[in-house]
């Protein structure tokens, strides 16, 4: 059984060093979506952003980012209606 | 036996009453009951969660010996990808002769971030947690768990890696595992499969999961079969989320 948890150990942490130790297949965000994604993809998946207009996504962030800062509501709207 | 129900009611009692005088939404939403996901308590954001769990080692004999486990857990956010929690943990063990209920002690736990999601091929997050039992003859616990997820569209999998160690020479290591797969139908409901087991112990289980969520309340419901004679006949977790 020790056996058996190295083996699996072993799978994890390779995996692991497979993707951190690769830059190149991770990607670039920008502040604003990194901010999006964490504080709008908890409860469900990443809702894109072509999906509702400035409009639209002003009232989501004020109704399910009630504990946002002005400024960050602010960095996400902007990333939401001109992500790059 | 009532006695004992009444205790574990206490716990509802006080849930109930927070969820009257919370009145926001902010959610470390669980979408599975065995399996974590790529998943923290934002910055400066906490959660009461309740966990109920029912354990029925064989259905065949139900009482002879079935148990209740309670555990209410605070979980506050440090930064938007670091979390630290507190769990408090009792149980109600049925048997034939004798119903007992009790505290079981307490657990700590914090849990990181790598990143945002689909920054790598693989969500990655760290988790840390240490388990002091009540009782001076149980084993003290470090659990590590590696847990790696991925969202395809509406789809996600997490595959959890456990690595439990005793640390006060009264429990040796064990290597278990979760796995989830689910399917988001809309924001509020998620339902799918997950498969928790022991390696170390040869134990395995497998079943449904349906996970709904509201604006100040989300509740994650699941059971699970054991699929070996070691493993319990049946297993049940119901988990409930109330942030503020
Ligand atoms: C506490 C968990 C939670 C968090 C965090 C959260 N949401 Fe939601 N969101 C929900 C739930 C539940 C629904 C569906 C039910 C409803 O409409 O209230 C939803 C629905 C939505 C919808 C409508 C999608 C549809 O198909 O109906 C949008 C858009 C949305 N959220 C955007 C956001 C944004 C933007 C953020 C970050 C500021 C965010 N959400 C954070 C729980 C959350």
């Amino acid at each position: 059984m020790e056996r058996k948890l190295l083996h699996w150990w072993f799978v994890a942490i390779g995996l692991l060093v497979l993707i951190y130790g690769c830059q190149t297949i991770s990607r670039e965000m920008s502040p604003g979506e990194m901010l999006y994604r964490a504080k709008c993809s908890s409860c469900h998946s990443v809702i894109a952003t072509s999906s509702y207009d400035r409009q639209e996504w002003r009232l989501y962030i004020d109704k399910y980012g009630k504990k946002m800062t002005d400024d960050e509501k602010r960095i996400v709207l902007e990333y939401l209606v001109k992500p790059d | 036996m009532l006695l004992a129900v009444r205790k574990g009611t206490i716990v509802y009692v006080m849930l109930i009453l927070v969820l009257l005088v919370v009145n926001s939404a902010k959610a470390d939403r669980r979408g599975y009951v065995w399996t974590y996901e790529y998943q923290t308590m934002p910055k400066g954001e906490s959660e009461l969660e309740y966990y109920l769990t029912h354990k029925v080692p064989d259905v065949h004999k139900y009482d002879e010996k079935n148990t209740w486990e309670h555990q209410a857990e605070y979980e506050y956010g440090l930064t938007d990808r670091w979390d630290i929690s507190i769990y408090q943990r009792w149980k109600q063990t049925n048997t034939k002769t004798d119903d007992k209920f009790e505290y079981t002690g307490t657990k700590v736990r914090t849990r990181y971030r790598l990143g945002e999601k689909d920054m790598y091929p693989l969500d990655t997050l760290l988790y840390l947690e240490y388990i002091k039992p009540d009782s001076s003859n149980e084993a003290e616990i470090m659990e590590g768990k590696l847990i790696l997820a991925k969202d395809f569209g509406k789809f996600n999998i997490a595959y959890n890696q456990i690595l439990k160690v005793g640390i006060n020479n009264k429990g040796g290591n064990e290597n278990e595992y979760a796995f989830g797969m689910n399917y988001e139908f809309n924001p509020s409901w998620k339902a799918g499969f997950e498969s928790a087991g022991n390696y170390t112990e040869d134990k395995y289980y497998i079943g449904p999961t349906v996970s709904w969520a509201g604006e100040k309340l989300w509740v994650g419901i699941g059971v699970l079969r054991g699929l070996n004679d070691r493993s319990d006949d049946f297993r049940a977790r119901l988990i409930m989320g109330i942030p503020f």
